[in-house]
């Protein structure tokens, strides 16, 4: 057994350990360092919510608060050490606080969520110095040869890293400062990118697979900047945030923020509020307007949380460091699915990674001693000596996996499903000892279903269950229904995206042939693999399962491909060079498939600044009451004044007919009509119709006599319909 | 007191939140190798079946 590096009492157990590096000790002098600025920063923040200062760094210091403070203070409090690992559990753990906390304030507190921010920031603060005074005051255990077993890095290999980064972060920036934004055509950003972006692409990749060959932890300096470069892409080139479902959750969490109630009965989300009340608390307590700030760079943020997890979790099995680095960059090359938008879906997928990863990390239970030998045999697992964690330690961490699980629930439909699948099948094959905890997850959502999302499931019932185990319909919502296009650029976008999920699987699937064959099956990997395919057969939800199916198999494939293709030895050999050489190529190659599937929509998805100026023209406008009507849901909409201002599709038919039919909505209502460029794009490239389109239908309204012009920006238009 | 109270949320939130602690007290129990973890077996078993039969009633009650 690999000895353990850092000196402890003699009493003490060793740590549990990951390829001979104690998993709780790879930062050992920066805990006090970061006890002390989280002390600050609760300080800080307890401070200008006292006075409700307006100063501009409200807003970012307080959301540093709430992503990272509560969840370490906690932490730490138990004595967690300063590790990678801790520091992604207390981001999860800080977000969960915030979403139980906001959630509790709806539904018991009578949304007072003024005494509750002082009394997190004031409890963090007094929690955190204390932390910070009581492990300052002790003898901090130093790593006595904190690389002792990784070979010595060559400085030059740092400089390739450093310079790589450097040189092509610079052509990325200049790349997308030299791309003309406007009309990115059918095929989305691929087509319109600067070739001086693509040439800093390659330059990172190229630094990333040579510093990555030499077994150099620097390689993750290359893997940030592919990921800020692929997944940051939108956010620095368009005039707007993107994607109209993040404006909508922003309204969500903006009539939390003003109101403090929830609107079950008008829209089902409601029933899972948890992401939206942490965002309206979180509104509140950075005293925006709104949180549309946040919707930019939210993918951003997401993607690099759950890169580090992927890392963390190639760790855990046995993957070298390089082939670690390479599951997380392939994870972000391969996340073409968009689900990573500011939406609950997107936070519960992070808190169902920080959960599966924190229990193979502390609670894991060597396959092949349990009950189900045969089954281990079978399935020929790779021997697991990993050590977990035991006594309060473990409790603590026990209690905060069960607070990820709660926020979970409480904020998104569908990941329980999936937590389930994936736990109860790490528990048949003995992969962790917390047996509870397939049934607590249940027991939790079903609790939940039944007695706060009631409101949804007794409307929706046959649409929930309606399409158990049908799976030709299952098809066709989940993939047929959505590459209907005959637009021929459209079509190289679907087929992308297909591509890029067929080729995920089917070299995870060898992966996996190729380990049982040589009986080392990563079993709990293949379990989190297989986990989420079962929801594919339950629910088409819409037609998106397919897509969440693809994003929570993800992590696991891409980790699995990095074992197949990373060579594993550290010795450079010619055969290990070639393979990093085709490693490199593939990563390229697969660089612009990548931005052609995951931006191949940006057409309809982003918005020009004359479809969000139209936007606030209609609410400067539209009274409390009044109703818009759209020809398709792609437009900014829904973030303001959710539920005084309602939304709904344009009724089919000619120009006379639909104005019939808004007529009678006139009675009730003012009623509005709003076309923007987005809707012209998406009628456009996704249902192939004419390219004037939108225009026809303008003039042909216009020429009704009812309608009265109110704005015209660009090529979208906003009409009020008049009494006749 | 008729048995549709049962399925209300003032009988069903605090049942739920009793079945939630006595599975997450379980677990604690398990790991620690406590000597009542028996007792904490059986007290969750029946406070989870309990509370998962009020929630198939509920389903049934509001559908029908």
């Amino acid at each position: 057994m690999t000895p353990t590096l850092v000196r402890r009492g003699e009493l003490s157990p060793p740590p549990p350990q990951v390829h001979g590096r104690p998993i709780g000790a790879d930062l050992p002098d920066a805990a006090i360092v970061i006890d002390a600025t989280c002390a600050l920063l609760s300080a800080c923040t307890f401070a200008i919510l006292v006075v409700q200062s307006d100063v501009s760094v409200r807003a970012p210091l307080t959301l540093l608060f709430v992503l990272f403070v509560p969840g370490w203070t906690l932490a730490r409090l138990f004595g967690a050490p300063a590790s990678v690992l801790s520091a992604i559990g207390s981001v999860a753990l800080s977000i969960a606080v915030l979403t139980i906390l906001g959630q509790s304030l709806v539904l018991f507190g009578g949304w007072k969520w003024y005494p509750a921010g002082l009394v997190l920031t004031g409890g963090c603060w007094l929690a955190g110095s204390w932390s910070a005074l009581r492990h300052a005051a002790r003898d901090v255990p130093r790593p006595v040869a904190p690389l002792a077993f990784s070979p010595a890095v060559p400085d030059w290999i740092i400089s390739v890293s450093v310079n790589s980064v450097l040189i092509g972060n610079a052509l990325v920036a200049l790349g997308i400062n030299r791309t003309v934004d406007g009309n990115f055509g059918v095929l989305g950003l691929v087509n319109v990118l600067s070739p001086l972006f693509w040439m800093g692409l390659i330059l990172l990749v190229i630094g990333l697979v040579i510093v990555c060959a030499h077994g150099s932890r620097w390689a993750w300096l290359n893997v940030a900047a592919l990921v800020t470069a692929l997944h940051g892409l939108p956010g620095m080139l368009e005039p707007n945030p993107r994607f109209n479902v993040a404006w909508v959750h922003t309204g969500f969490a903006d009539h939390i923020a003003t109101e403090g109630t929830l609107l079950r009965f008008v829209d089902a989300r409601f029933s899972w509020a948890g992401f939206f009340a942490g965002g309206g608390l979180l509104q509140r307590l950075t005293g925006t307007d709104s949180l549309l700030w946040l919707v930019r760079y939210a993918p951003l943020f997401y993607n690099g949380a759950a890169v580090i997890l992927v890392g963390l979790l190639a760790r855990r099995f046995r993957a070298t460091e390089p082939q670690a680095v390479i599951a997380a960059a392939l994870f972000g090359c391969l996340n073409w699915i968009g689900q990573d938008y500011f939406a609950p879906q997107a936070t519960a997928f992070l808190l169902y990674l920080t959960i599966v990863t924190v229990v193979l990390y502390a609670f894991p239970a060597a396959p092949g001693r349990g009950r189900r030998r045969w089954l281990t045999t079978l399935l020929r697992a790779a021997p697991d000596n990993h050590r977990g964690l035991d006594g309060r330690a473990a409790v603590a961490v026990l209690a905060a996996c069960y607070l990820l699980v709660v926020a979970m629930v409480i904020s998104h439909q569908l990941t329980p499903g999936i937590l389930v699948s994936a736990t109860l099948l790490l528990v048949i094959v003995n992969s962790t000892r917390l047996r509870v905890l397939p049934i607590f997850v249940a027991v939790v959502f079903l609790a939940w279903l039944s007695y706060a999302a009631d409101v949804y499931w007794i409307g929706h019932f046959d649409d929930l269950t309606g399409s158990v185990g049908e799976v030709g319909s299952l098809v066709t919502q989940n993939v047929s229904a959505r590459t209907t296009s005959i637009e021929p650029g459209r079509q190289i976008v679907l087929r992308a995206r297909i591509g890029l999920a067929l080729l995920t699987w089917g070299l995870a699937s060898i992966s996996i042939a190729v380990h049982w064959i040589r009986r080392r099956t990563p079993i709990a990997l293949v379990c989190l693999f297989v986990a989420p395919f079962p929801m594919l057969v339950l629910q088409p939800y819409g037609g998106e399962m397919a897509l969440r199916v693809c994003y929570f198999t993800l992590p696991p494939a891409a980790i699995m491909i990095s074992l197949l293709v990373v060579p594993g030895a550290r010795t450079q050999t010619r055969a290990s060079t070639g393979s990093w050489v085709l490693c490199g190529a593939a990563i390229a190659l697969l660089t612009p498939v990548f931005v052609a599937a995951r931006f191949g929509n940006e057409s309809f998805e982003s918005f020009s600044n004359a479809d969000v100026a139209l936007s606030r023209r209609l609410y400067d406008v539209a009274p409390d009451g009044a109703t818009v009507f759209f020809a398709f849901a792609q437009s900014v909409q829904s973030y303001d004044r959710f539920g005084d201002v309602r939304f709904r599709g344009l009724p089919g038919g000619t120009a006379d007919e639909i104005t019939d039919q808004l007529t009678d909505r006139l009675q009730k209502s003012p009623v509005f009509v709003l076309l923007s460029q987005s809707q012209e794009a998406y009628g456009t490239y996704s249902l192939s119709r004419s390219k004037d389109w939108m225009q026809d239908l303008i003039s042909e309204l216009i020429a009704t006599g009812r309608y009265r012009v109110i704005a015209e920006l660009g090529r979208g238009v906003l009409l009020q319909l008049e009494q006749a | 007191m008729s048995w549709r109270d049962l399925l209300s949320l003032e009988v069903g939130i605090p049942l739920a939140i009793i079945a939630v602690a006595l599975l997450i007290a379980l677990e604690v129990a398990r790991m620690t190798r406590h000597r009542h973890v028996a007792a904490v077996h059986t007290a969750a078993t029946i406070a989870t079946l309990v509370l998962l039969v009020l929630i198939v009633a509920r389903f049934v009650d509001k559908l029908v």
